[in-house]
């Protein structure tokens, strides 16, 4: 591993921006395969857990996000202690597209980590919370 | 942090064959209430029934973003009015906007004039949504 950082903030706007400026710093220093969808992959992530904290009720509720960069790739970690997405939910986002969702107006952010990420999932925690993990591959040198 | 990387504005520009509505800043989760409320003042204040949307100027859009994006477009259509994207060089934006499939909904092009080619001026004064995606969809094959 070159290196890996843990971030903890208050789940709130303050914290999606925060998040999306650390992105956007990793995304650069590390090279990874396409920045500018990595920023929007963990922005979408860090939005989601932001929401499922906001949505369980919790006003001094956190979320974390962390990197961890090798020589190939960096993944990031996001979770948040609202529960993060329910099962059902990650279900059926395994049988849909982003064509299944064309005109709705919510629905696309984990399809879009989907779509942009090498490899994402889904990391059950002690008392059933997910935590999100997703990984993007970095430039050759 | 700089106040100017929450920004969205949004400015109207009546042309002879058609409206321009330029957004730039930022079309996100961030940005959601500002731009909800300018994007439905944009609704009611459209005269011509050719709507361009030209997003070239957007530094970040989200799924947030491309919900309310696709919210005016259904709004739009739903006035008998016709709409379509205009990118110019942002490629980051364009990747975005068909990575989410809008380019089967709407003309996604580089400028108007690729958009005014598309059939003689004074048909756009009656064209509908189907009509103006059918003959870019021609154009494109």
């Amino acid at each position: 591993m070159v290196c890996a950082w843990i971030m903890r903030c208050r789940a709130d706007e303050e914290a999606v921006l925060v998040c999306h400026l650390l992105a956007e710093q990793a995304a650069s220093l590390f090279a990874v395969r396409d920045a500018e969808l990595f920023v929007l992959a963990v922005h979408e992530a860090v939005v989601n857990a932001v929401k499922a904290v906001q949505r369980a009720g919790m006003e001094a509720g956190t979320i974390s996000l962390s990197f961890f960069v090798t020589s190939a790739d960096v993944a990031v970690a996001v979770e948040d202690e609202g529960g993060g997405v329910p099962a059902d939910v990650i279900e059926q986002l395994d049988q849909m597209t982003l064509s299944d969702v064309l005109l709705a107006e919510s629905g696309r952010g984990l399809l879009f980590i989907r779509e942009i990420m090498d490899d994402v999932m889904w990391v059950e925690q002690k008392g059933g919370r997910r935590m999100l993990v997703m990984k993007m591959s970095r430039n050759a040198t | 942090m700089k106040q100017h990387r929450l920004s969205f504005e949004l400015e109207m520009v009546v042309e002879r064959a058609y409206e321009c509505i330029k957004l730039t800043g930022r079309l996100a989760y961030d940005t959601q209430l500002a731009a909800e409320q300018k994007l439905a003042t944009a609704v009611a204040a459209v005269k011509r029934r050719l709507v361009v949307v030209d997003v070239s100027g957007l530094r970040f859009l989200d799924s947030t973003g491309l919900a309310l994006l696709v919210r005016f477009f259904k709004q739009i259509v739903s006035e008998s009015r016709a709409m379509a994207i205009v990118v110019r060089d942002n490629a980051a934006i364009e990747k975005i906007l068909r990575m989410a499939k809008l380019d089967r909904l709407l003309p996604i092009v580089g400028d108007e004039q690729q958009l005014l080619s598309l059939a003689p001026p004074s048909s756009f004064d009656h064209m509908s949504q189907e009509a103006l995606y059918s003959a870019w969809r021609q154009r494109s094959s």
